[in-house]
């Protein structure tokens, strides 16, 4: 009985030594190159294990049957969130109806106008379901799909690349509407393009890279809570 | 090796509450996943200032490693390939527009409501 459970363990612990590691060199890649928004480190990590995956013939199956615990750690670390809002509780405290409100308003459009859109170009409905998960940060996304039963893996490829692609654009276009004002532009960044988009702002303005921290774990906090109760609606 | 003893109470603390939020929403038949409400639970803690700075080592520790959690669920990416290989232009249309619109709206209600700059 002992050689397969052992096993399992041993598997376990390889796959999460090897994900790290290829996580972090993905991280120090990203640094090389300047931090670039659209060499995301978890993008290229995933990138190089799927490669490494086909190239040994190892199963998906098998893979993500050895990655639980890794998976199981990101409750634990959605958790550990908290401290994004506790170091940045002044800014909310500062003004906290029109945060609050910018939030709100902001995770509701991106929902409702990537649903709308979805809809109106005939999407598939798993892409569907993956689209209206793209405004929160990964984690979240990753956690409300799975509550969902919506697929995981299109629902964090979704809210990757919608980190990316903002990165790429919003600043640009705040910068064609005049909107300069620092909490604006950062709450806005922090909304639409999480993760990614609040890294790239950070680099370039610490002070309002806080806003947009603040507001990547607010929106993802006030989704996973409207989210599981909207999605029997939109898809029942 | 003092930074793993540093880490281990905040880990276990950020484990611990996640494994009781699930717990919560399971016995309140609540409609939420159980970490979002551990991370109410360790903010309500953050904010009442009591004795919690133990904590920060092992919860900034698991922030760190946060992109590694997620990794997994891209690389399950590889049973999707065709599907998104089909529909690719429009979804990159939708996350476009889609991601805009949201930072605009963000941004203009913030304005509109009176943020302070």
């Amino acid at each position: 009985m002992m050689p397969a459970p052992l096993g399992m363990l041993l598997e376990m612990l390889l796959v999460t030594l090897l994900v790290a590691g290829c996580f972090a060199g993905a991280r120090a890649l990203s640094v090389r190159l300047g931090n670039p928004p659209w060499a995301s480190p978890v993008l290229v990590a995933a990138l190089v294990l799927g490669l490494g995956l086909a190239v040994t013939g190892v199963p998906l199956a098998r893979f993500e049957a050895a990655a639980r615990p890794l998976r199981w750690l990101l409750g634990p670390a959605l958790v550990a969130l908290a401290l994004v809002i506790h170091g940045n509780l002044a800014l909310l405290k500062r003004a906290p109806g029109p945060v609050l409100l910018a939030v709100t308003g902001g995770g509701v459009t991106g929902v409702a106008s990537a649903w709308g859109l979805a809809r109106l170009l005939g999407l598939d409905r798993v892409l569907m379901m993956a689209v209206t998960t793209k405004t929160i940060s990964t984690p979240f996304a990753v956690v409300v799909a799975r509550m969902g039963g919506a697929s995981v893996a299109l629902a964090a490829a979704v809210a990757v690349l919608t980190g990316v692609i903002g990165a790429l654009s919003v600043p640009w276009l705040f910068d064609r509407l005049g909107i300069r004002g620092r909490a604006a532009r950062g709450l806005g960044l922090g909304v639409s393009s999480h993760l990614v988009g609040t890294d790239w702002l950070t680099r370039r303005d610490p002070a309002g890279g806080a806003f947009a921290a603040l507001a990547m774990v607010l929106t993802g906090v006030i989704a996973a809570l409207m989210l599981p109760v909207l999605w029997p609606f939109l898809f029942g | 090796m003092r930074t793993v003893w540093e880490s281990l109470p905040g880990v276990l603390l950020c484990c611990g509450l996640a494994v009781a939020g699930g717990a919560l929403a399971d016995a309140l038949r609540l409609p939420v996943p159980g970490a979002i409400l551990g991370l109410g639970l360790y903010l309500a803690w953050l904010v009442s200032g009591r004795g919690i700075g133990w904590s920060r080592p092992g919860a900034a520790l698991l922030l760190r490693w946060l992109g590694a959690m997620i990794v997994p669920a891209l690389v399950g990416l590889g049973g999707y390939l065709g599907l998104l290989a089909g529909a690719l232009l429009p979804l990159l249309l939708v996350l476009l527009v889609s991601t805009l619109l949201t930072a605009l709206v963000t941004a203009l209600l913030y304005r509109l409501a009176g943020g302070v700059e």
